[in-house]
């Protein structure tokens, strides 16, 4: 029996993307499958090789394919592509289980990163296949970049959760997550209206959009009623903020997502697009300050890096834009809304129904969901 | 009952630790970080140890605590009137579940007077300190928690 997701509930257009309805939907046709089974390697590889010749490069060969560790969400493996067309190319699959943490789409993923390659280092994007019709599942192909999300030896939490980078990496690499910030801030928001539209109806379409969005994600997805979330959304309701101007919002921009090289301190990649939208600047700034790590002597640190002051002058420098405090307050609840989402709803549920390869990494990551959900009261608490 | 739950999985962990996760190829990293994330449950079950119930138990007189609050609150808002009829319902019925749905779908209500949103909101916030603080304290040892020194044990919650 297919469920049909809260998202349908909303005016199409006007108060909801109507490409994340379609994203949520399908989301909600995935639910009552049965068990999700990967496939191993060696499954995959005569897959995989017809996938890439289909692509125009007849003989390709793909050598060393094994599976990748990290991330909650997709199933990745790496491989070497060898071809008569170049040197041989190290590349990686990411590809969708049934269900993960959250719920994405592929061409948004593959549109976007192809629109970064001239903006900022971002991993080369070789080949989708959008609805999985080769490869069984969505799937995107791209090159291999080198480069860590954390320095070694720092152990850290899942997912880069609570990351604090050690004090001498943070000057150099707060640089650089500024400029790739501002960098993607400046990209025109010309995108195919099935991949992105611009919610520029109204000054609070923005804002409404992403309310939309992720209270659709939590009833979608809640094993039990909170509510501290029914309380949110209501504030939120009633505090839709007007945007100043529209930007490209990553959605995930956060240690954790961006590759380093440990010795030159050098940003190698950004990763992890797979949310990105049109929206208010503000959301990109907020998500930074609500993943945060903590020094000894008790100085939060906006993902680990800067102070949330310090990140907002140093973009205010760097852009011009206003950072608005009430606007800035908005998103950082969604953004924390957004993280119970994800952690008590829908990880939750992917691994109740056996709908991913990460299901013991989702039961651990749904226990996140209290911390934030008393970060979310506090967020709320402040403003009344 | 002989062998206790604390025996196995202490003796999961050993066999984890000193048995299979040496023994998972380098080459294979997701079904070693999936080998470390189960011990990581089995060292956080082993904490909780038999008091998920008394967790429940305190979960859910919070939670009657609040529908008590809301109901009395609410009486005289039209545009909530549909869920605390079922809210009423479903405490009669002590369907817990059921419950939290139709409080937070009476919360998340926009259109209510602005008295109620006030006075709904000091209820809430009260549950939430106390619900909030529970789950934190639970899951402390899955190490997400910011701040832990400034949070009350599971028992002197529980003693409270």
């Amino acid at each position: 029996m297919s469920l049909s997701s809260v998202a349908a509930s909303f005016e199409l257009g006007r108060d909801i993307e109507p490409s994340v309805v379609a994203m949520l939907q399908q989301a909600a046709n995935n639910k009552s499958q049965g068990v999700y089974q990967s496939l191993s390697a060696e499954e995959l590889l005569p897959k995989l090789e017809a996938f890439i010749r289909a692509q125009g490069l007849a003989g390709a060969e793909v050598k060393g394919l094994r599976r990748m560790g990290g991330g909650a969400s997709k199933e990745q493996f790496v491989f070497d592509l060898h071809s008569a067309a170049g040197p041989v190319q190290r590349c990686v699959l990411r590809m969708d289980p049934l269900e993960s943490a959250v719920v994405t789409d592929r061409r948004k993923e593959y549109e976007v990163l192809n629109c970064m390659q001239s903006v900022l280092p971002v991993p080369p994007v070789l080949w989708a296949d959008i609805e999985g019709a080769e490869l069984g599942r969505p799937a995107l192909i791209c090159g291999f970049i080198g480069g860590v999300t954390k320095p070694s030896g720092d152990s850290g939490n899942v997912s880069g959760l609570g990351a604090l980078l050690p004090e001498r990496f943070r000057e150099r690499l707060s640089a650089q997550f500024i400029d790739y910030l501002v960098a993607m801030h400046g990209v025109a928001v010309d995108f195919k209206p099935e991949v992105f539209q611009v919610p520029d109806a109204d000054p609070q379409q923005a804002a409404r959009w992403q309310l939309n969005w992720w209270s659709s994600v939590w009833q979608d997805d809640a094993i039990e009623g909170s509510p501290l979330m029914g309380l949110a959304e209501r504030w939120m309701r009633d505090n839709l903020p007007s945007a100043r101007e529209l930007v490209v919002v990553h959605a995930d921009y956060r240690t954790g997502n961006y590759l380093f090289d440990e010795d030159s301190q050098e940003i190698s990649t950004v990763l992890d697009w797979e949310l990105a939208h049109i929206g208010d600047y503000h959301e990109d700034l907020a998500w930074i300050i609500c993943h945060k790590g903590v020094t000894e002597d008790g100085q939060i640190m906006a993902s680990g890096l800067m102070t949330p002051e310090e990140l907002c002058e140093r973009y205010r420098a760097a852009t011009g834009r206003l950072v608005d405090a009430k606007t800035l307050h908005f998103y950082k609840v969604l953004s924390v809304y957004k993280c119970v989402a994800i952690c008590l709803a829908t990880a939750a549920q992917t691994a109740s129904r056996k709908h991913s390869h990460q299901d013991v990494l989702l039961s651990w990551l749904t226990a996140a969901g209290h911390s934030f959900s008393a970060e979310l009261l506090s967020l709320l608490k402040e403003v009344q | 009952m002989n062998p206790s739950s604390a025996l196995r999985i202490d003796t999961m962990m050993r066999t984890l630790q000193d048995t299979i996760m040496p023994a998972i190829r380098d080459d294979q990293p997701l079904a070693k970080e999936q080998a470390g994330l189960m011990l990581g449950h089995l060292a956080a079950l082993q904490q909780q140890a038999n008091r998920e119930h008394a967790v429940d138990d305190y979960c859910q007189r919070l939670l009657f605590k609040l529908a008590d609050a809301l109901l009395e609150l609410g009486a005289a808002e039209e545009s909530v009137a549909g869920s605390l009829a079922e809210l009423d319902v479903a405490r009669k019925n002590l369907e817990v579940t059921a419950m939290g749905f139709h409080l937070e779908r009476t919360l998340a209500c926009s259109d209510t007077s602005a008295a109620f949103k006030r006075e709904s909101t000091k209820a809430l916030i009260q549950y939430a300190e106390a619900h909030t603080n529970m789950g934190r304290a639970w899951f402390l040892p899955m190490g997400f928690d910011g701040n832990p020194k400034a949070l009350p044990t599971v028992d002197a919650l529980l003693a409270e």
